[in-house]
């Protein structure tokens, strides 16, 4: 009977762990791609403030993400915002416009493929 | 190579005490469904050990899920009737009142070979000597031989033993048991006396152990040969 209800335990744990993360990370993860869609198309035209408050959602969020999704799509993630952070500080519309997509890419592909798998379970 | 070292440790620590929850069963033992779960967990385990870039909640919450599930079916179908015909595999009757049935060994993928087979390793080289062979649940067969091919018992004999019931280990290299004592009806006192009469210490004692009829024998240190 111990052991039934240490594993009940187990299990009411997971679930919630499960359910939380996941509420959690996928409306971060909406934040996150609504704020990098937000990013102007130019550095020039970007606002120092618009990149902090990504850098500053992400600084929030990614050690809950290295405990549920790849390391290497979190690592993905903060060397694109590193580089629209670089491209914006150099003025450097070319690494600039890049690195934003590509971030949107990772965010996106973190979103629809590790968190709201449902679609993807089968 | 920090990750790997805690990784590994926390695995070890978790997959035991998951093993644990599990109950005391030796692999001959299990049944389907908790070989299936033992086969998956080293699956599951060695995921995050062999790959950095896997989180470890990857090989923790699956093992949670399957070990808790495990435990929960065990327990409802113990309840339920309905669920353990559902989730547990039904022992076979491969020999009933002395016939093969075939159509069992069919449904189990049993051989007349292997059936004999079974049988030798039993003991039992005649199959005509065979009153029930059931398949059980792990996999191993049990078998009850006719009453007029089996051993003669003590009750056959119309004997009435003294039941010898177990025998105690009260000291075991020098150390008292305590627990041990406490299963007998005596206590350090009596051990003493028993000790004293053979002209011995505690510590001089290699084994000590009484049955339930009362029956101590030690085997002193020096007697280990």
């Amino acid at each position: 009977m111990k052991n039934v209800v240490i594993a009940s335990l187990l299990l009411l744990a997971v679930i919630i762990f499960t359910v939380l993360s996941s509420l959690h990370s996928t409306r971060s993860l909406d934040n996150l791609i609504e704020m990098a869609s937000a990013l102007s198309d130019k550095p020039s035209d970007a606002t120092e403030e618009d990149i902090k408050q990504l850098e500053n959602e992400w600084e929030k969020n990614w050690e809950l993400y290295s405990i549920i999704v790849n390391f290497n799509y979190v690592n993905n993630v903060s060397r694109e915002i590193s580089n629209v952070r670089s491209g914006y500080t150099a003025d450097d519309a070319g690494t600039y416009l890049a690195a934003k997509n590509a971030l949107l890419n990772a965010l996106d592909y973190i979103r629809h493929t590790q968190i709201i798998a449902l679609d993807n379970i089968i | 190579m920090y990750t790997l070292f805690i990784r590994t440790v926390l695995s070890y620590i978790f997959l035991v005490g998951a093993m644990k929850l599990m109950g005391k069963r030796q692999i001959g033992q299990l049944e389907l469904s908790e070989f299936v779960i033992t086969m998956l967990l080293s699956e599951l385990v060695a995921l995050p050990l062999t790959d950095n870039t896997i989180p470890f909640t990857y090989s923790i919450v699956p093992i949670i899920i399957l070990i808790s599930c495990e435990v929960i079916i065990s327990y409802l179908a113990l309840k339920s009737n309905k669920l353990k015909k559902l989730f547990r595999v039904k022992p076979a009757i491969i020999i009933n009142k002395g016939k093969i049935s075939i159509s069992q060994m069919e449904k189990m993928r049993i051989g007349l070979d292997e059936l004999l087979s079974q049988l030798r390793i039993k003991n039992i080289s005649d199959i005509s000597d065979v009153e029930y062979a059931i398949l059980e649940q792990n996999g191993q067969m049990s078998v009850i031989q006719k009453s007029t091919a089996r051993n003669v018992t003590v009750e056959d004999l119309d004997l009435k033993p003294k039941e010898k019931g177990i025998t105690h280990p009260l000291i075991v290299d020098g150390h008292i048991s305590e627990f041990n004592l406490s299963l007998t009806s005596h206590d350090t006192s009596w051990l003493e006396k028993q000790l004293k009469k053979q002209n011995c210490k505690t510590e001089d004692v290699f084994l000590m152990t009484v049955d339930d009829t009362g029956k101590v024998n030690i085997i002193k240190k020096g007697s280990k040969k």
